[in-house]
C-alpha cells in the first residue's frame, strides 16, 4: 500500500502542483485548503507526512503543526512563499523535518519526501 | 612731523602720498591738515578743498554730531585700533554718494596737541562678495548653517530657521550641537573634531541615518552635504542640512511594495516551477490525468504572473504620472458593452446593465480598464447578481458595480484602494491585490475620485464619479 501525503495549501494549484509531484513519485495525495480543515483530515486520513503551508486562512500553519506534534509524530514539512528573517530559525524550533521556500524545486521535495519516509 | 635719522618729512610724505589707503591726517582742532592722492580719488574732493575743512566733510550727514563726541573721547584715550568696532562705517562721496569704509586710527603728538592719521579703506567690494555670499546662502534650497571652528554655529539662513524652527539669534553663537538629538551630541564633538582636520566635502554619516532635533524636541531624519571654508578667521564649515522625511517615507513605501510584489509571484511561480520540472523529468511517470490538469494550471498560473506583472507596471506609471491620458467623450452604455464582450460573467452571474445614457470626458482604454477590474472584482467576490447603473450628479456622472455578496469586510473598507489588500478569500479567486489600486489611479489620473459603499442590505458598491462631456 502506498503512503499518504497530507498537503495543505489555500492556492487550489499549489495544491495540485504539490499533488502532481507526490503522485507522480508514488504517493497517495490528500488534499487541505485550511487549517480546520487539515486537522479534521489528520484523523481521517491517517496520513505518514502532512506538508504545509504556513500562511493560510484561519488558523495558521504554526498553529496546525502545534496541533500535529501535540497529538502524533507524523513528520511535518512546511512550506512558505515568505522566506523572512528568523522563519528559518522558527521552523527549526518548530520541530518539522524540512522547509521549503515557494518556488521549491520538484525534485528536491521528492527526494526530502523520500528521504522522511524511507524505513530507517 | 617727526624725524628719525637720515628719514626726510620729504620721504615721509612720499610715502603718504602713495600709501594704497586714503590718508587724512586732522589737527588736533578736527580740521584736515592733509590728504593723500587715494583720499582724492575715493572722495572726489581736490586736496584743496579739503584742507583745512573739519573732518565731518567725508562722512554721511547723519554721522556729523555723534562723530565730534567720538573724535573728543578718542583724542583723550587714544589707542592704536579700527575705528567703530562692529559698527558699519560709510564715507561719503563729494556728490553725496556712500559707500562702506574701514578706518584705522593712529596718534601722533606734537607741540600744537595730538595729531590724528587716519587710514580708510574703500570696502565696497569686500562688503558686496559678503552680500552675495548671503544672498547665496539664503537662496540655497537646504538649510546653511556654517560652524566656526570650536564648533558653534557663526551664520545660518532662513531655511535653517523653518527647519529647525529657531529664531537665528537664538542659534548663533550657540554650539552646533542643540540642533543634534541628545544621544548624538557627544560623539558629534569627536566627529566634528576630526573633520576639522582632515576635511574633505562629502556628505555625512555615510551609511548612517541622520537626524535634527526641532525646537519643541521633535526628531527628523536628514541629509547632511559638509564642506570646509577657507577664511580670514580660519577655517569654517559649512553644513547643508536637507529633510529627507518625504524621501524616507516614499522608500519605506517602495520597499513594502516590492516585498508585496515579490510574494504575489511567489505562488505562480511555484506551481511553474514544480510543474514544469515535473514535466520536463518525470513525463513517462506521469498519468494522463495529471499532465492535462498540469498543462491547464501552467496556463493560468503564468496568464495570472504575467497579469500581475503588468497590474504592477502600470501602477507604478500610474503612479508617477507616465502615462499618456487622452480625454474623449466616452458612452457609458458602449462602454459596458465592449467590457462585457471581452470580460462577460461566468455562468453562475447575471449582470443587470441599467446604464443610462451618459457620457463622460475619460480615456477609453483606461475606463474600459478601470470598468474590467471592478466587474471581475463582483465576479470574484460578489452574489449571483451584477448591476451596472449610472447616475447625473451636477456636472458628473456617476457609475457603479454593485453586487449582492458579502460586500467588503468592515476592517478592509477604508484601505480597499490600497495595493495589496485582498479579500480573505482572494487566494482562491486568484486575484492579484492591484486591481481597485490600478482603479483609483486611473481615477485620479482621469481627474475623478472613486469610493466604495456597502450595499443595501448587502453587498459592495463600487462607484466612480467622472466629469460629465458637455
Amino acid at each position: 500500500m502506498s503512503q499518504r501525503v497530507l498537503v495543505v495549501d489555500d492556492e487550489s494549484d499549489v495544491l495540485l502542483s504539490l499533488r502532481i509531484v507526490l503522485e507522480t513519485a508514488g504517493y497517495e495525495v490528500f488534499e487541505a485548503t485550511s487549517g480546520e480543515e487539515a486537522l479534521e483530515m489528520l484523523g481521517e486520513t491517517e496520513p505518514d507526512l502532512v506538508v504545509l503551508d504556513i500562511v493560510l486562512p484561519g488558523i495558521d500553519g504554526w498553529e496546525v503543526l502545534d496541533e500535529v506534534r501535540g497529538r502524533t509524530d507524523i513528520p511535518v514539512i512546511l512550506a512558505s512563499a515568505n522566506a523572512h528573517p528568523g522563519l528559518r530559525e522558527r521552523a527549526e524550533r518548530s520541530g518539522c523535518k524540512a522547509l521549503f521556500t515557494k518556488p521549491f524545486s520538484a525534485e528536491e521535495l521528492r527526494r526530502t519526501v523520500a528521504r522522511i519516509l524511507s524505513p530507517g | 612731523m617727526p624725524r628719525t635719522g637720515e628719514w626726510t618729512t620729504e620721504a615721509s610724505l612720499a610715502f603718504l602720498e602713495s600709501a594704497p589707503d586714503a590718508v587724512v591726517i586732522i589737527e588736533p582742532s578736527g580740521t584736515i591738515a592733509l590728504a593723500n592722492a587715494r583720499t582724492e580719488e575715493m572722495f572726489g574732493h581736490t586736496r584743496d578743498d579739503l584742507v583745512g575743512q573739519p573732518i565731518e566733510v567725508l562722512l554721511p550727514a547723519r554721522f556729523h554730531a555723534a562723530h565730534v563726541g567720538h573724535r573728543n573721547g578718542y583724542i583723550a584715550e587714544p589707542r592704536t585700533r579700527p575705528m567703530g568696532a562692529g559698527l558699519e562705517l560709510h564715507g561719503r562721496r563729494r556728490d553725496g554718494s556712500e559707500f562702506p569704509v574701514d578706518i584705522s586710527l593712529s596718534l601722533i603728538d606734537t607741540e600744537s596737541g595730538r595729531w590724528v592719521a587716519a587710514a580708510i579703506r574703500d570696502v565696497t567690494d569686500r562688503k558686496r562678495a559678503e552680500e552675495k555670499f548671503r544672498s547665496f546662502l539664503e537662496s540655497a534650497p537646504d538649510a546653511v548653517v556654517i560652524i566656526e571652528p570650536n564648533g558653534s554655529i557663526a551664520l545660518v539662513n532662513a531655511q535653517t530657521e523653518a527647519l529647525f524652527q529657531y529664531e537665528r539669534a537664538a542659534l548663533v553663537g550657540e554650539p552646533v550641537e542643540m540642533l543634534l538629538p541628545e544621544r548624538f551630541r557627544t560623539a558629534h564633538v569627536g566627529h566634528r573634531t576630526g573633520y576639522l582636520l582632515e576635511p574633505r566635502t562629502r556628505p555625512m554619516g555615510a551609511g548612517l541615518e541622520l537626524f535634527g532635533m526641532r525646537s519643541d524636541g521633535t526628531e527628523f531624519p536628514i541629509d547632511i552635504s559638509l564642506s570646509p571654508l577657507e577664511t580670514e578667521e580660519g577655517r569654517l564649515l559649512a553644513a547643508s542640512i536637507r529633510d529627507v522625511t518625504a524621501r524616507k517615507r516614499l522608500e519605506s513605501a517602495r520597499d513594502e511594495f516590492i516585498h508585496h510584489a515579490a510574494h504575489e509571484l511567489r505562488t505562480p511561480l511555484a506551481t511553474l516551477a514544480a510543474l514544469g520540472e515535473t514535466l520536463a523529468l518525470r513525463m513517462d511517470e506521469m498519468s494522463e490525468e495529471n499532465i492535462t490538469r498540469a498543462l491547464g494550471a501552467l496556463q493560468r498560473q503564468s496568464a495570472r504572473a504575467s497579469r500581475l506583472v503588468g497590474d504592477l507596471l502600470d501602477l507604478t506609471r500610474l503612479e508617477g504620472g507616465r502615462v499618456d491620458v487622452s480625454l474623449r467623450r466616452v458612452q457609458i452604455p458602449g462602454l459596458v458593452a465592449r467590457v462585457l464582450e471581452t470580460a462577460p460573467a461566468p455562468a453562475d452571474r447575471e449582470i443587470i446593465d441599467a446604464t443610462q445614457d451618459a457620457t463622460v470626458l475619460g480615456d477609453v482604454l483606461h475606463l474600459e480598464r478601470l470598468l474590467t477590474n471592478l466587474l471581475s472584482n463582483a465576479y470574484r467576490y460578489g452574489g449571483p447578481n451584477i448591476t451596472i447603473e449610472t447616475a447625473r450628479v451636477d456636472g458628473h456622472v456617476v457609475m457603479t458595480v454593485a453586487d449582492d455578496g458579502e460586500g467588503v469586510p468592515a476592517d478592509l473598507a477604508p484601505i480597499v484602494f490600497d495595493p495589496f489588500i485582498r479579500g480573505k478569500q482572494a487566494s482562491s479567486v486568484g486575484g492579484s491585490g492591484v486591481g481597485l489600486a490600478l482603479c483609483r489611479s486611473i481615477v485620479d489620473a482621469l481627474g475623478g475620485s472613486i469610493w466604495y459603499e456597502p450595499g443595501i442590505p448587502s453587498g459592495a458598491r463600487f462607484c466612480v464619479r467622472l466629469p460629465e462631456a458637455a
